[in-house]
């Protein structure tokens, strides 16, 4: 609890600052905060909204997680993949029943956000109703779906993120993929 | 119809490409919590963390911890005094004593196991940081641990939308406060990187609207989690901490071996009624090196089914059952005499084993 303390004005210096480099410039030294906001902020509120269904959720289940992260910048920005260590956070906290109550309901209090943002347009209705699917999965299965085919991640990076085996991330995906050709099967929106 | 696979490459290759376009919010947008989310570099959490009591108040951003609101009292101004400006330094000099800021009583009756001995006023002996000026502290002492609540938390979280943690593991809340939703947990799976238990606030309208709650385990760690809160949304408001730390250690999926002839039986859901146990035979069982590794690639393939606490029950054929214990009263200790609400069976498969079968309570 004591390190909540770093979020105080001192850490605007982390936000601001650039993030130094080695020499030639190939790669960062340190990670700054708002850089790794600007490169995986958008995917994680996708990963966020496969999970959870709601768009004002996403955002807000994804803040909660940067919040997280920049908390413990220090220490996050200096594992191997903290972009899987935040996925990890959005992927638990938009399988979490009441996580995403919550933050629907921070949703439904801000008005603004319930409505449609014309700068973001809809998915096709069969992408929804796959997601929709998706999200009827046991909680594993969905991050695993989720991971699999939304971020891309091949079996290990899963397992890195879910912090379980492949094996285990090969059992849910093969139970994923079987129930929902069966769901889609029986409700084919095609 | 296109395949599965073809089905779920297309829809994540659409989901992405949305959100992947999603622009940049500005950073004046009317939600704080939107702001923050805004992706400008530079904004991202320092605008929340600045803007929310602001715009809960109505008003200009606020510093944390800046005195001189109503709703965020300088500390040492009293309780029954309106709050002063840190300008006003006639108020200032001529304030009394140092006082609780949000008062001396905390706003919620806790209840804790009956082995904890408390409320004591006061930071817990094995607290490493003492109360802050104004802060209130109350905590109580175990066999094993004790729980403290500060009120307001500490200065490092006010004014702060402390939204939960979002490490797996750590119970956040919502609490205190006539507007808020009440109290909430979340730790249903007690995943072992739990580092503290913090009553905290999504909606921070003021300092008040927010206590702080940490249980400290075995030799000042404070990785202990809390296993259960209940709490009503309305006044007068009830927590009952059921804190595991006596009885399950993290990471825990099995806390106890007991060789038996017959392993206990699943207990009949009581609510709403009688319903009868359900039951699985697995038709494709999968095999893993060791039966506890069974046990855990299984149970994390079944929504709410727990990943820890699971008691190990060994029959004299080598079977072996694994038992989650029916607790009756989340206040105690759960022993599996009293029946078991899930039973795991793994049996020798192969070079290895495999979960063959399930029966719950269906609760």
């Amino acid at each position: 609890m004591r390190d909540l303390r770093r979020v105080t004005p001192v850490s605007v210096d982390r936000e601001t600052k650039e993030s130094p480099t080695d020499a030639d410039h190939r790669v960062p030294v340190v990670r700054t905060f708002d850089g790794f906001v600007r490169e995986h902020g958008r995917r994680l509120v996708g990963l966020a909204y496969t999970l959870s269904g709601s768009r004002s959720a996403a955002e807000d289940l994804t803040q909660d997680a940067l919040l997280a992260a920049y908390r413990r910048w220090d220490e996050v920005s200096q594992m191997d993949d903290p972009a899987a260590w935040v996925r990890r956070v959005v992927a638990n906290r938009s399988v979490s029943h009441i996580r995403r109550r919550m933050s629907e309901a921070k949703g439904l209090t801000r008005l603004e956000l319930e409505r449609p943002r014309p700068d973001v347009p809809p998915l096709s209705a069969e992408t929804e109703a796959i997601w929709a699917e998706v999200r009827r999965l046991p909680r594993r299965q969905r991050q695993v779906i989720a991971l699999r085919y939304y971020d891309q991640l091949s079996m290990s990076e899963i397992a890195d993120v879910l912090g379980c085996s492949k094996e285990s991330v090969n059992t849910h995906l093969r139970r994923a993929r079987t129930t929902l050709a069966r769901r889609l099967s029986e409700g084919d929106v095609t | 119809m296109s395949s599965l696979e073809d089905r779920l490459h297309s829809a994540g290759r659409e989901t992405r490409s949305v959100f992947d376009r999603m622009p940049l919010q500005a950073a004046d947008t009317p939600s704080p919590r939107t702001r923050a989310l805004a992706f400008a570099g530079g904004v991202v959490v320092v605008a929340l963390l600045i803007a929310v009591p602001a715009v809960l108040s109505g008003g200009e951003p606020v510093p944390f911890g800046s005195p001189g609101s109503p709703e965020n009292p300088p500390i040492g101004a009293t309780t029954s005094e309106p709050a002063t400006s840190v300008d006003d330094t006639s108020a200032t000099t001529i304030a009394p004593a140092p006082v609780f800021i949000c008062g001396g009583d905390l706003p919620v009756s806790v209840e804790l196991p009956d082995d904890f001995d408390g409320p004591t006023t006061g930071a817990s002996p094995q607290a490493a940081e003492p109360l802050e000026d104004g802060q209130l502290g109350v905590h109580w002492t175990g066999r094993d641990g004790s729980v403290e609540i500060r009120w307001p938390t500490d200065l490092g979280y006010r004014g702060a939308d402390v939204g939960p943690m979002g490490t797996p593991g750590n119970v956040s809340f919502v609490l205190f406060g006539t507007d808020g939703p009440g109290v909430f947990a979340d730790n249903p799976h007690g995943f072992p990187d739990s580092e503290q238990d913090s009553l905290e606030s999504d909606w921070v309208a003021n300092d008040c609207h927010v206590a702080q709650l940490t249980v400290y385990g075995p030799a000042g760690s404070t990785d202990a989690s809390v296993d259960t809160v209940f709490g009503p949304a309305s006044e007068p408001s009830v927590l009952r901490l059921a804190p595991t730390l006596p009885r399950l250690g993290e990471n825990q999926l099995v806390i106890e071996t007991r060789t038996v002839e017959v392993p206990p039986e699943v207990v009949v859901c009581q609510a709403p009624s009688e319903e009868p146990t359900i039951s699985e035979t697995i038709a494709d069982p999968v095999v893993h090196p060791t039966p506890t590794e069974a046990l855990q690639a299984y149970v994390e393939t079944v929504d709410r089914w727990p990943n820890l606490g699971y008691f190990e029950f060994v029959e004299p054929d080598g079977t072996i059952t694994y038992g989650k214990a029916f607790e009756p009263d989340p206040m105690t200790v759960p022993t599996p005499d009293d029946g078991l609400v899930i039973a795991v069976s793994v049996v020798p498969m192969g070079d290895g084993w495999a979960v063959d079968g399930w029966e719950s309570s269906g609760c």
